[in-house]
């Protein structure tokens, strides 16, 4: 045997038992959603996610027309549905958006905003497959009007006012705890509470 | 077979919706005693004095309304979110004034 082919089949078994290594400290390790995604699986979920709108959808404009009624509206639902791991101002720092694998992500830069109308609406109607991202649409005009909507505000989100952001808060899902919270802090802000509750 | 992937379903959400080991902010309900530039002082109902610190990122709402740092004043009552470690406001809420008492 020339010692080129020894040469290359050396290296080819030492590639072998080092990935071997690897693949095994890993299964000794095991995995956990708290690491971050490395580079090549966050190149992957991203190529994953631009090919997973269908064609016909990926070049398609908002067909619904930007109106104040449609925006209030997509605020209510994001508030309602997408905030407990987006967050109302769609910056993904909540307790589970932060925790999911991979990350929610801050919807306000670019990676999020250069994706067309019809990737936006696809991603919401459709989900992402391998993320914490499920799908919305159940194939009716009613849901791709809801859809639609949404893909107007996540293009709002980057300009989201403060007042906006607090009516958004009132309509956030509550436990009857944080609704109890609520109202006590209320009463208590509006002076219907004394203002310390101790006694001397 | 079907049985076990129907537990393993559950069994995975139910772990996601059980997810509350991380840190949560606290609130801080109280009349502002005192105010200076990157810190307030609170009486809290519990009759505690707390000192609070004033960041850039700490936001300010007063009626449902966004508000500034101006619209604090020694006497109001304050609803205050905490960061996690109790020190810094993330939110403001700012009341009515309190009455003497």
């Amino acid at each position: 045997m020339r010692w080129p082919v020894k040469l290359t089949l050396l290296v080819l078994v030492a590639l072998v038992l080092l990935g071997g290594a690897l693949f095994l400290s890993l299964l000794r390790r095991g995995f956990s959603a708290h690491d971050e995604p490395s580079a090549i699986e966050a190149r992957i979920a991203r190529g994953m996610r631009r090919w997973s709108a269908p064609a016909d959808l990926r070049e398609e404009s908002n067909p619904l027309p930007l109106t104040p009624q449609v925006l209030a509206e997509a605020r209510a639902h994001w508030a309602d549905h997408c905030a407990v791991c987006h967050g109302n101002d769609g910056k993904g720092k909540t307790a589970i958006g932060e925790h999911l694998y991979p990350r929610a992500p801050d919807m306000t830069l670019p990676a999020t905003q250069s994706l067309s109308d019809g990737e936006l609406f696809a991603i919401i109607e459709n989900g992402i497959r391998l993320t914490g991202m499920p799908g919305w649409g159940n194939g009716t005009a009613e849901s791709a009007y809801s859809s639609w909507g949404l893909v107007h505000l996540i293009r709002h989100l980057p300009e989201l006012t403060p007042d906006e952001i607090a009516e958004m808060e009132a309509l956030n899902p509550k436990t009857p705890e944080e609704w109890e919270q609520m109202q006590a802090e209320e009463a208590f802000l509006s002076g219907d509470r004394p203002a310390t509750s101790h006694s001397h | 077979m079907r049985k076990f992937l129907v537990f393993l379903l559950i069994a995975t959400f139910a772990s996601g919706a059980a997810f509350a080991h991380g840190g949560k902010s606290h609130k801080l309900l109280g009349t502002v005693k005192e105010l200076h530039g990157d810190h307030l002082v609170v009486t809290s109902t519990d009759g505690h004095e707390v000192t609070v610190t004033l960041t850039e990122a700490t936001q300010y709402e007063k009626d449902k309304k966004a508000a500034k740092r101006s619209d604090l004043a020694a006497g109001v009552r304050v609803s205050i979110q905490l960061t996690e470690d109790d020190k810094r406001a993330v939110k403001v809420k700012i009341g009515t004034a309190a009455a003497a008492e």
